[in-house]
């Protein structure tokens, strides 16, 4: 588990591709596929509706450059990924604000909302699983942790001096909210399975 | 600042504190750049990545049904602010009709609030410099390990503790089936907890909700065991893979009161 992947290195990976291998380009999308997701995820707003496509945007400038041979250095792949997601969806954001005034809010519900239903029935989903996860926390102080952290965007020391908690209490929450939603998922996976 | 080598594993343990230190957004940004090239290709760091943003997509959603359901329209920044938790809690106490209740046209205007802000800024509002966070979060990991060596060295703590709380688990049987809980009644703050793999199980761990996580060995009989000193209500894991399957038990009540 702990050597995921290391049997062929980025700068194998990005050799193929440069060879004209189909096979290689397809190794590259399964295995960058979903830490590409989960770091553009980090890099945009929650229930972004474009996270399908800044993936498949980030995904296909990178294969470019590597058939192009463009990558200087192929074993820093991970880290030139990181850098185009950062650019896409900064770049996009950017765009949005310059024509949000004048854009409709109908309009870009059309855009964002019916181009992707399937993430909507997902976040719709991942909603009714917090709200069972928020149902379990016996304590109001922790939910106003978890809200104060996520949604407020605190710092987890600004978190602790507000409620008056210590720290260990902090990860424990946190930890025990993330594992357990963890565990709805992967229920809920299973029995749509 | 010189940052280890992304190409280069490092051990689970320093993972799990890189990886705690960077969703409590205590990392800089270059090293938050650089921890996220880091775990691109690491499914188990990956996994946890996408657990946290469900988390925070779940609430950020959660709050949106809430103001929905309260017949108001508020966008969704603000939805955050003015509902809090005192939306979150409705949103429990009204499950069933917050679970369908996310209005359309809140929608609309939650997505032109997010169209018209910029995207999140992974740096954290505290900049300690470079060299400060990587030596703290060494010293993190390194007490993660220390204490762990030490736990039952403590000169405060008898040699010898008879009869402590034994909490044994069954991860072949289902996981509501209750444990076996021996000595319930005992003094000792730690507690002797075993649990029953399945034949053929492999890289065994153990992760308690503290954060810590340290790799089991099964003995010959299909055991693994650890001693721990539990806090009221904690929760343990134990994850362990049979062929190319993962498999999780939750280890309730391992305080093994009643």
């Amino acid at each position: 588990m702990a050597a995921a992947h290391s049997d062929v290195t980025s700068a194998d990976l990005a050799d193929r591709i440069r060879s004209g291998d189909k096979a290689a380009e397809s190794e590259f999308v399964r295995r960058f596929e979903p830490g590409v997701r989960a770091v553009v995820r980090r890099h945009t707003r929650p229930g972004e509706a474009m996270v399908d496509d800044f993936v498949q945007d980030v995904l296909y400038q990178v294969l470019l450059k590597l058939r192009a041979g463009e990558l200087r250095d192929a074993a820093a792949l991970p880290a030139y990924l990181r850098a185009t997601i950062v650019y896409a969806t900064t770049a996009e954001y950017r765009r949005r604000a310059s024509h949000g005034e004048s854009a409709s809010v109908d309009a870009l519900d059309a855009i964002a909302g019916d181009s992707n239903p399937v993430e909507h029935l997902r976040a719709r989903q991942i909603a009714t699983q917090v709200r069972s996860l928020l149902a379990e926390l016996p304590i109001a102080r922790d939910r106003a942790l978890l809200q104060r952290f996520y949604l407020d965007e605190r710092s987890k020391d600004e978190v602790c001096a507000e409620l008056g908690i210590e720290s260990d209490h902090f990860h424990r929450v946190v930890f025990r909210a993330r594992e357990r939603l963890r565990e709805l998922v992967e229920r809920a996976g299973a029995q749509d399975a | 600042m010189m940052l280890p080598d992304p190409g280069a594993r490092m051990t689970p343990w320093l993972e799990a504190v890189w990886l705690q230190r960077y969703l409590e957004r205590q990392l800089d940004a270059e090293e938050a750049a650089w921890f996220e090239a880091y775990l691109m290709d690491k499914p188990e760091l990956v996994d946890r990545l996408e657990a946290d943003s469900d988390l925070r997509d779940g609430l950020a959603e959660v709050s949106r049904g809430a103001a929905a359901g309260s017949g108001r329209r508020v966008p969704a920044a603000q939805a955050v602010a003015a509902t809090g938790v005192a939306g979150a809690e409705a949103a429990v106490d009204t499950r069933a009709a917050a679970a369908g209740a996310v209005a359309s046209s809140d929608k609309s205007t939650a997505r032109a609030q997010l169209s018209r802000t910029a995207p999140r800024n992974i740096s954290p509002r505290r900049h300690f410099s470079n060299t400060l966070a990587w030596a703290a979060s060494l010293i993190v990991g390194v007490g993660i390990g220390w204490t762990s060596q030490r736990s039952t060295s403590q000169p405060d703590l008898p040699a010898l503790m008879a009869s402590p709380t034994r909490i044994v688990y069954d991860a072949v049987r289902d996981e509501r089936t209750p444990p076996r809980i021996e000595h319930a009644d005992s003094k000792s703050p730690y507690v002797l907890i075993e649990v029953a793999v399945p034949p053929g199980a492999e890289h065994v761990r153990v992760k308690m909700e503290n954060g810590f996580e340290q790799e089991l060995v099964p003995s010959p009989e299909g055991f693994v065991s650890f001693l721990t000193k539990p806090g009221e209500g904690d929760i343990g894991f134990i994850e362990y893979t049979i062929g190319s399957e993962s498999r999780r038990l939750t280890l309730h009540n391992i305080t093994g009161r009643k």
